[in-house]
């Protein structure tokens, strides 16, 4: 199952938007340039498509509320506003399909109303509905995965597929365990709640060696310079400060630089090592999503850490067949992208004179990469696009 | 047809007010993409004629795989700097050979310690170009194409050098006299007037 565009109609900035995703799609922008609202747009999306559209949903795929007006594209130039709000995405699976949603923005509530759902196979209508033809539908609720004529569908797969995407922003105090997950979702929050228990979960012993999901547990710990191991244990009053409130497990860290019996908790330790944790376990967790977003995929990383864990991670989501949506500020985590592989893509989002946001996927040559230009500096020149103009 | 249009210029007023003058000329709006090297450590050479120079000179070798090797391609480079470049910067003159220098064989002409200790020899103006805005024109459009390594007939790079620089164009915009471009230092002869 290959998702081979997704578009986006009147939603904030994205005026009218079309993209190719790979399974890794990195987005770059200026701040304010729209990038932010392309993660949320698929959120919009993937709620319509297996459910429904309101503020409880939205915030549980981490997407920022806004009053009900600003939702849809507002532009000077626009000749008359849009009504709805579309989207859609088209995939193959042996064949074509896409799957098309108008909705209008909340009036007297918070509930989304569908204007029109659609989903097509080889250009011909499987099942649709429209507020005109089918009044006795509730106009607040999907249909696409529960209407009886697609019982069993091939394209109900796709559904399946997006139908726990959220926007991941994983924050520090989250991460380390003193902050609750406003967030919560299984198996790990939005903002990095109940980490310890998730790597708990993926944390196995096998031939003596520690694994964490695919990866060795000694090969984690070198992009961790500082720490010679972690576990995760139920709080225990040694290794932390009883008036840090916790969660039931911590993640235990070992330092190479301190004798054998001494550990400390995530409380402690430092963010990169959190945020490397969380990035691995959402990656490798078989219960976390297979399509998801990251939101500034750069926090508390270092250059080096950066370029590796980008690698890594890419490497992971295609191995388990994912899909995820990320931005990042980091030149370094550009780097860490193989171009070359036509799964990794990374698109420039920008305003145009009319302050409608632009995507332009940037494709580089390996010749040129290899010259002297990593993506790093091409960025940074203003070659790729996607950076503010007068600085 | 809309064009990807990179411009290489010394700052950002002459970077919006380049790509106003192309978009009225095409009558387009065109998509622009501003190039410009990174600033050194000590955060020297990331604009000003400086900055310009230095572009040049780390994309000769890739000009080519910079312009049409990345998506989307740009289609025309446009680079600018100041004419009052010729007329003030010593710099500039370095390989002109006017005068001897024991430096010049050793020291890049943009990190010159004797630049920077005000020993340069260069004597300005420089006698190997016609003192007027022409001369300056061609002295810094030569330099430039040396810069970048191409010849005259690049057609995917167009050199601008106005005169005195781009601030005085929108002076002009507002004059009404003829050839106002060519008018030499129009700062004392357009504006102060
Ligand atoms: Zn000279």
């Amino acid at each position: 199952m290959t998702i081979t565009e997704i578009n986006v109609k009147n939603f904030k900035s994205l005026y009218d938007v079309s993209f190719q995703p790979g399974k890794v799609n990195v987005f770059i922008g200026a701040n304010g340039s729209g990038k932010s609202t392309i993660l949320e747009a698929i959120g919009i999306l993937s709620a319509a498509m297996t459910d429904r559209v309101n503020n409880n949903v939205l915030q549980r795929k981490g997407i920022r509320l806004s009053t009900s007006s600003l939702y849809k594209s507002k532009f000077k130039t626009m000749k008359r506003e849009g009504l709805t709000v579309d989207m859609g995405i088209q995939w193959v699976d042996e064949e074509k399909y896409d799957y098309t949603v108008h909705l209008t923005t909340p009036t007297d509530d918070d509930a989304w109303k569908y204007h029109s759902e659609s989903v097509n196979q080889e250009g011909n209508l499987l099942w649709g509905r429209s507020n005109r033809s089918f009044a006795l539908l509730n106009h607040n609720i999907g249909y696409f995965m529960v209407t009886e004529t697609l019982n069993g569908h091939r394209c109900r797969k796709m559904g399946q597929y997006i139908e726990k995407y959220g926007i991941y922003q994983p924050d520090t105090p989250t991460l380390r365990g003193i902050v609750a997950d406003t967030t919560q979702v299984s198996p790990i929050g939005l903002n990095g709640g109940r980490m310890a228990d998730a790597l708990k979960e993926i944390l196995k012993s096998t031939d003596g060696d520690m694994k964490l999901g695919t990866l060795y547990v000694e090969d984690i710990l070198d992009m961790i310079d500082w720490a010679s191991g972690f576990d995760i244990t139920a709080p225990k009053k040694a290794n932390l400060n009883p008036g840090v409130p916790s969660t039931r497990q911590v993640i235990e860290f070992k330092d190479r630089f301190l004798k054998a019996n001494a550990t400390f908790t995530g409380y402690d330790a430092s963010e990169g090592a959190l945020y490397v944790l969380f990035m691995l376990c959402l990656a490798m967790h078989p219960e976390s999503p297979s399509m998801f977003a990251i939101d500034s995929f750069d926090h508390a990383l270092n250059p080096r850490l950066a370029k590796r864990l980008t690698e890594i991670f890419s490497q992971l989501m295609l191995e388990s067949h994912r899909t995820v949506f990320m931005t990042t500020h980091n030149p370094l985590v550009l780097d860490g992208l193989d171009l070359c592989n036509d799964d990794i893509r990374l698109f420039a989002v920008s305003r145009n004179k009319d302050g409608y946001a632009v995507l332009n996927r940037i494709q580089v040559s390996k010749e040129l990469l290899e010259s002297g230009q990593p993506l790093s500096r091409l960025w940074i020149n203003g070659r790729l696009g996607g950076v503010p103009e007068l600085i | 047809m809309r064009k990807m249009i990179g411009i290489v210029g010394e700052g950002p007023t002459d970077y919006m007010v380049i790509k106003e003058v192309i978009d009225h000329i095409t009558g387009e709006a065109n998509e622009y993409r501003r190039l410009q090297p990174e600033p050194d450590m000590a955060g020297r050479f990331g604009n000003g004629w400086k900055g310009v120079w230095k572009w040049c000179e780390t994309n000769s070798g890739v000009l080519d795989k910079v312009l049409h090797e990345v998506t989307p391609q740009i289609d025309l480079l446009v680079i600018q700097m100041d004419a009052d470049v010729s007329r003030k910067e010593r710099e500039v003159h370095c390989l002109c050979g006017s005068v001897g220098c024991e430096a010049r064989e050793v020291s890049h002409p943009l990190r010159c310690a004797k630049v920077t200790e005000g020993q340069c020899p260069v004597i300005l103006p420089c006698s190997m170009h016609v003192q007027d805005a022409g001369g300056y024109e061609e002295h810094l459009r030569e330099l430039i194409r040396q810069w970048l390594g191409i010849c005259a007939n690049n057609e995917d790079v167009l050199i601008t050098i106005p005169c005195d620089s781009t601030d005085a164009w929108i002076v002009a915009a507002y004059q009404d006299c003829d050839d106002v471009e060519k008018i030499e230092n129009p700062w004392e002869s357009v504006i102060a007037r």
